[in-house]
């Protein structure tokens, strides 16, 4: 066998084992947590368990199965922790976060973290760890915060956390005015309406250009149209949504803008609008956020304009075309970083109970209420 | 014409559906052949009776009957060219089995090309990742996903898990769910860089 032919066959040899293969992940060398040095939370232990590359064709896959368990090792106790998660090979011009919010560890105690990630790249061998972990925010008891906020992490613990208030208050006045089986009704009402919320999903870009679906038809074209949004309005809201519109075409929407004007004299330096998109047969689903930072003086009006482009999906694959726009107020940042987020009242609205999610809060205490029971619920309420 | 045509030709010639040189040629024939006009005379009877009735109404008769003509012309065309094929000689055999040689390694070496080309072209492409679509977030009910169609992180949701899904018009998709075994609240989030 000549030289030249036996280098053919090695090298088929070793492309048909590239084709398929799996490999299970070393942790030293695929994960790596970075945690400051006077960091409140400490790496326990941490396990990958399951985790392995597969190569596929000229891909690789990677399915990243991590538990971590991490310490308090501050003197507070801790409400909720931001994990920012890089995979510099694997992500276009993004990062992801993995929150843990409506926590309550005290010092000295541990809590676990799960993060499951899938990666997909060209088959190209790179240097240096997969995925790097490292810590966005940690936010204590007092609403005291701790970390890099790279991902404004702090705003959003404390959202959860004022939500996780409300909502604990408003079941603690329920049990203690009605009695446990009001508090029963209220979470089976709650359970009820997790079941029947619609579902959708969601696909967005900023740059107001989504690519073309696959499962579309070459001729589908949908003429695009100006929708103009109608309003929920919450009465204890800082803000009234004055007017505003958007571009609808079949299932996508686009360029929404909205008109605001600031009710009070305190300044506001970021509003939060929710998004209800009303479809052709009816339903209506909560989309998303419209986020922005503004300079908005007290009794002073702005606009919001953005680029984004969002498209939404039946996940029974039936065919979605949006008919109308619904805005409201979900939650404001003021320039002094008080924050104000809809009161227990305004969402017993039937049309906001059905549309908006539970906050992590009373998600956890369904959660509870359903695996441990009624027992168990009180027993937290009472801490 | 000293042959008399077949009924075919007769057929389509009491139709006036032969080319024009092969429709001159018959009706010489048939003008002089008794037989012959007799054929076509019942032929064209034949095409005269009403036959409406009889047919299916949702058809469109008259573009199937032009596609008809269409084919019966090109079949007689095609049987006109391979009856004037004539078996080339041994020396124009060997010239063309040259110029075939000549044709097929062209080909090849066209191919070949391409092929080193293209290979080329990928070695030198494999580090780059090619963003050939916008970069888009999604939140679905196995998680949420950023992806450029080439590279693509997604942080997933455990299976059979409820969650809520949600974006955010600055390129940010949640999905928020509860662990099964703790009890604890997940919310992962993917975002585009500003």
């Amino acid at each position: 066998m000549s030289i030249s032919t036996t280098r053919f066959l090695a090298a088929a040899l070793l492309t048909l084992s590239a084709f398929g293969q799996e490999t299970t992940l070393d942790p030293a060398s695929s994960f790596k947590i970075n945690f400051p040095k006077d960091s409140p939370v400490t790496l326990v232990t941490f396990d990958l368990g399951g985790s392995k590359a597969t190569a596929r064709g000229g891909a690789m896959t990677l399915d990243l199965n991590s538990g971590l368990l991490l310490r308090n090792s501050s003197s507070k106790r801790i409400r909720g922790v931001t994990l920012l998660v890089l995979a510099q090979d694997f992500t276009p011009g993004g990062r992801g976060s993995v929150a843990v919010p409506a926590l309550d560890v005290a010092p000295g105690e541990n809590f676990p973290v799960r993060i499951d990630l899938r990666m997909l790249r060209p088959l190209v061998v790179g240097n240096g760890p997969l995925v790097q972990v490292l810590l966005d925010g940690v936010l204590f008891d007092d609403l005291s915060f701790f970390g890099e906020n790279r991902l404004n992490s702090r705003r959003s613990l404390t959202v959860w956390e004022l939500e996780a208030r409300r909502d604990r208050k408003h079941f603690q006045q329920l049990l203690e005015a009605q009695g446990p089986e009001a508090l029963q009704r209220e979470l089976v009402a709650s359970v009820n309406r997790l079941q029947e919320r619609p579902r959708l999903d969601v696909q967005i870009s900023r740059r107001g250009r989504l690519p073309r679906p696959a499962s579309a038809p070459a001729t589908a074209y949908e003429p695009e149209r100006t929708v103009r949004f109608s309003f929920l309005r919450l009465p204890d809201a800082p803000i009234e949504l004055t007017g505003g519109a958007a571009s609808v075409a079949g299932n996508e929407v686009k360029a929404p803008s909205i008109d605001i004007l600031n009710k009070q004299s305190k300044a506001i330096r970021h509003l939060d609008l929710g998004w209800v998109v009303g479809t052709k047969d009816g339903a209506e689903f909560l989309a998303g956020t419209l986020p922005a930072d503004v300079q908005l003086a007290g009794n002073a009006k702005t606009t919001i304009l953005d680029e984004a482009a969002l498209r939404l999906s039946s996940r029974t694959g039936s065919r979605v075309i949006i008919e109308n726009l619904v805005g409201f107020a979900h939650a404001v940042e003021f320039a002094d970083g008080q924050l104000w987020i809809p009161s227990r009242a305004a969402l017993e609205d039937p049309r906001l109970a059905r549309l908006l999610p539970p906050s992590p809060e009373e998600q956890r205490l369904v959660e509870l209420y359903r695996k441990s029971g009624l027992t168990a619920l009180l027993e937290d309420l009472r801490k | 014409m000293n042959q008399h045509p077949d009924l075919a030709d007769l057929a389509l010639f009491a139709g006036r559906d032969l080319p024009f040189w092969k429709q001159w040629q018959v009706r010489r024939h048939v003008s002089s052949c008794p037989a012959c006009s007799a054929e076509v005379a019942s032929f064209r009877q034949l095409s005269s009776q009403p036959i409406a009735e009889e047919m299916i109404p949702s058809v469109a008769w008259e573009p199937l009957a032009s596609e008809m003509r269409a084919n019966i012309r090109l079949g007689l065309e095609a049987s006109e060219a391979i009856a004037a094929y004539r078996r080339p000689s041994p020396a124009e055999e060997r010239w063309l089995n040259w110029r075939a040689a000549v044709m097929v390694a062209s080909l090849m070496a066209v191919a070949s090309t391409g092929w080193w080309f293209a290979v080329s072209v990928k070695k030198l492409q494999q580090p780059v990742a090619v963003a050939s679509q916008p970069t888009v977030v999604e939140a679905t009910d196995s998680g949420v996903e950023i992806s450029d169609g080439n590279l693509t992180l997604e942080l997933r949701t455990p299976a059979s898990r409820a969650s809520f899904v949600s974006v955010t018009t600055r390129g940010g998709a949640e999905t928020r769910y509860t662990d099964a075994e703790t009890g604890q609240i997940t919310v992962n989030h993917v975002y585009l860089d500003d």
